[in-house]
């Protein structure tokens, strides 16, 4: 690795030595100063154009902006200047008078950046008055909304929306009338817009927001229906964030506790949808390679179908070669589906009193349960989406001290039990690890024992693993190959992009191909507790993103280390699902119950 | 036509040296200097590009100090309020086209403080 060159800064007489590639803001943090900021985001952003991390450097004509300028070698910094004082005052003082003063009612409140930096510069009295804007609100999406009252243009989401590879945002008109807006003119519910929620999870205020349905589930109970309740396995590892924890803390037995006395009929974990989702997702994934041995039209690469955001964009951009898409349900309509089909039955309950609802990390999930094929057992498959924000919410509504609550354990009745396989779903290339295990058995009839599958793992773009299977028989009159497996594992549309293209051309080299549509994964969604750098400690505002992640994610690999069921074919649930309901993956009730289908839309080319 | 090195020996730069270039404009005695300064930041707004919040709303709120003082309608503390915004405005300000708006209503202050402190001044008793 080549070393870093130092250089020496001074920090008003403080002579430091730090290397050449740091801002002056990375810089002064590692002194110890804590510059507040508005518009930056480390690795997305660094316009300066809120001009709140204002500095003065010796020699220049005017005040710099210290997010976006590098340091060197002999430069003079003063941080805490009374010009720049009043500077970074000011700046902030004229954004707030453009800025709706209503703090209480909004729902960022306590989670807002700008609300922050006017706490730490002191703002005691706004003292420019003039016109706002024209208040836009966009609330006709059933996930993603957008007010640009409460919008102050920093532009992360433009940004935000391009390094995830939907580009769909831009500003509008110029000058004080500048808006963001979206480049189909059109309300984000017409819009090719994914609503994986990203520039949600980076708006500094409530501007872009998710759809809040949490009084749905305080309606259903209040109106006697069962209300069950299905937790993703993302929501584990960031919930506690919300009440002060630190990053990467399992909070899973408090969180069952408190869902418990918030009075919900039955609390499951999604992951045992994510069984389902394997054991049916694995099984066509080797009807297709029998398929392609037998040298009929394949369906090959199959693409995973877990994110709806991916879906919704498999769907803009696939064109002709749409059904590559695995066309199982994702976990949560399956449990949603479950419930409703095959508990409530048993329990001699009539589906139309039970209530589904879930906690998703994720925005998407709350545009899936409007899709017309999520509707199509008889019932709607789930009820109520609510993010991991809005249950926090909930909870601490529901007048529960979240820290101090004991550990319980999920219900244990006939949907009761997971495997750490489907507890994986949450992280990027967890799905492709859990199928890859239930493959690998399906086709063995053995276990492969303790899998640990390394290539998969990780925050990579793009992943890419060979699997050799020894001695498969595919087709009945062959003698038995080494089948080899070629895996892709991507996240954001970006890198899904290019293997897009190798599909449309037919080249392409794999097997399976698994997408989320968020970077991380579902433990990075737009639902999830906001990493936001206004919000976060001082030690880790110094952190990337990707390191933050990754202590969520660690949080759920360390779960699948510890736990004793490790496959979704082994979960005794599952296995007895398949015995008494279904009699094998694939089956004609099955591909009622657990599977979907998807539309073809006109895909949509920026100007 | 005027060409370039007329400019450069009309400027103002000895009496303002941190202004690099100016462009003279001419006015009778009998001018209303503080309309002159509020036409012209009219005639600013639509250049403002929108992207730094300094040029974006500062702009707008000078504008509207000034139109107050034009109609007479200041309060007390407007005038100083206006000059430390346009000081803002030009300190802090992301390209040199935001630095630059405000530099007039700063050099007519400085050359004339009595045209807008007459202003405000009279009104100040009505506040």
């Amino acid at each position: 690795m080549e070393e870093l060159k130092l250089v020496t800064v001074y920090f008003d007489d403080l002579a430091t030595q730090v290397p050449e590639t740091l801002t002056i803001l990375e810089a002064a943090r590692k002194v110890g100063y804590d510059i507040p900021t508005l518009c930056h985001f480390k690795d997305l952003l660094e316009t300066g154009a809120c001009r709140v991390c204002l500095v003065e450097i010796e020699g220049q004509r005017s005040l710099s902006t210290s997010c976006n300028t590098k340091v060197k070698d002999q430069m003079r910094v003063h941080i805490n200047t009374a010009k720049v004082l009043k500077a970074r005052k000011q700046s902030v003082e004229l954004i707030l008078s453009n800025h709706p003063q209503e703090c209480y009612s909004c729902r960022a409140n306590q989670k807002c950046e700008l609300q922050n930096v006017a706490a730490t510069v002191g703002i005691r009295d706004i003292r420019f008055e003039g016109e706002t804007p024209k208040p836009r609100i966009d609330r006709l999406s059933p996930a993603i909304r957008l007010n640009t009252n409460l919008c102050i243009l920093c532009g992360r989401c433009i940004a935000k929306c391009k390094q995830v590879g939907v580009n769909i945002l831009t500003t509008k008109n110029k000058g004080f009338e500048t808006v963001i807006g979206l480049t189909t003119d059109s309300t984000i519910a017409e819009s090719p817009c994914i609503y994986c929620g990203q520039c949600v999870n980076v708006c500094p205020t409530g501007a872009m927001y998710v759809h809040e349905e949490t009084h749905r589930i305080i309606n259903a109970m209040m109106t006697g229906k069962k209300v069950f309740i299905q937790v993703a396995p993302a929501v584990r590892t960031a919930l506690g964030e919300e009440f002060g924890m630190p990053i990467g803390t399992n909070v899973t037995g408090k969180m069952v506790t408190a869902l418990k006395r918030m009075g919900f009929y039955k609390v499951y974990d999604t992951s045992i949808g994510a069984d389902l989702t394997v054991m049916e997702e694995s099984h066509e994934l080797i009807e297709r390679l029998k398929k392609s041995a037998r040298g009929e039209p394949t369906l090959l690469p199959m693409m995973t179908s877990c994110c709806p955001s991916w879906v919704k964009f498999a769907e803009y951009s696939l064109g002709d070669k749409l059904n590559s898409l695995s066309s199982c349900k994702s976990p949560q309509q399956m449990l949603g589906s479950m419930v409703k089909n095959y508990y409530a039955p048993k329990n001699g309950i009539d589906p139309a009193d039970v209530f589904v609802a879930t906690v998703m990390p994720c925005s998407s999930k709350k545009y899936e349960k409007t899709r017309p094929e999520a509707n199509t057992t008889g019932y709607p498959d789930v009820d109520c989406v609510i993010t991991t924000r809005e249950l926090a919410d909930f909870i601490k509504a529901s007048a529960i001290h979240f820290a101090s609550l004991p550990d319980s354990s999920f219900d244990t009745d006939l949907l009761g039990q997971h495997s750490s396989a489907g507890t994986l779903f949450g992280v990027t290339g967890g799905v492709t690890e859990a199928a890859v295990r239930t493959l690998y058995a399906q086709l063995k009839g053995e276990d492969f024992g303790r899998l640990v599958f390394e290539p998969v793992r990780g925050l990579e773009g793009v992943k890419e693993a060979n699997l050799i299977i020894p001695s498969v028989t595919l087709t009945d009159d062959t003698m038995p190959i080494d089948l080899e497996l070629r895996i892709a594992v991507v996240h954001t549309m970006t890198n899904a992009k290019p293997l897009i293209e190798q599909i449309k051309a037919g080249k392409s080299p794999y097997h399976f191909i698994e997408v989320m549509a968020c970077p991380g994964g579902c433990i990075n969604g737009g639902g999830q507790p906001f990493l936001k750098p206004g919000l976060l400690s001082f030690d880790d505002k110094q952190q990337s993103l990707s390191e933050l992640v990754s202590r969520r994610m660690k949080v759920l690999y360390d779960t699948d280390a510890k736990s004793v069921i490790r496959n979704s074919h082994s979960n005794p649930m599952i296995q007895r699902i398949y015995s008494s309901f279904f009699t094998h993956a694939g089956s004609e009730l099955a591909h009622h119950l657990l599977h979907t289908t998807y539309t073809q839309q006109i895909p949509f080319v920026r100007k | 036509m005027i060409k370039s090195e007329t400019v450069k020996t009309l400027s103002l730069t000895p009496q303002f040296p941190e202004l690099k270039k100016l462009v003279p404009f001419c006015l009778t005695d009998d001018i209303d200097i503080v309309k002159v300064i509020s036409d012209y930041f009219d005639s600013c707004q639509p250049k403002v590009c929108g992207r730094c919040s300094p040029c974006r709303i500062g702009m707008v709120r000078i504008q509207n100090l000034l139109h107050h003082m034009v109609r007479h309608e200041s309060i007390e503390g407007d005038l100083e309020r206006m000059i430390e915004l346009a000081s803002y405005v030009e300190e802090a300000s992301l390209c040199p086209l935001g630095k630059g708006f405000p530099t007039p209503l700063l050099t007519c202050y400085k050359l004339f403080p009595d045209e807008f402190k007459g202003l405000t001044a009279t009104l100040g008793h009505m506040a």
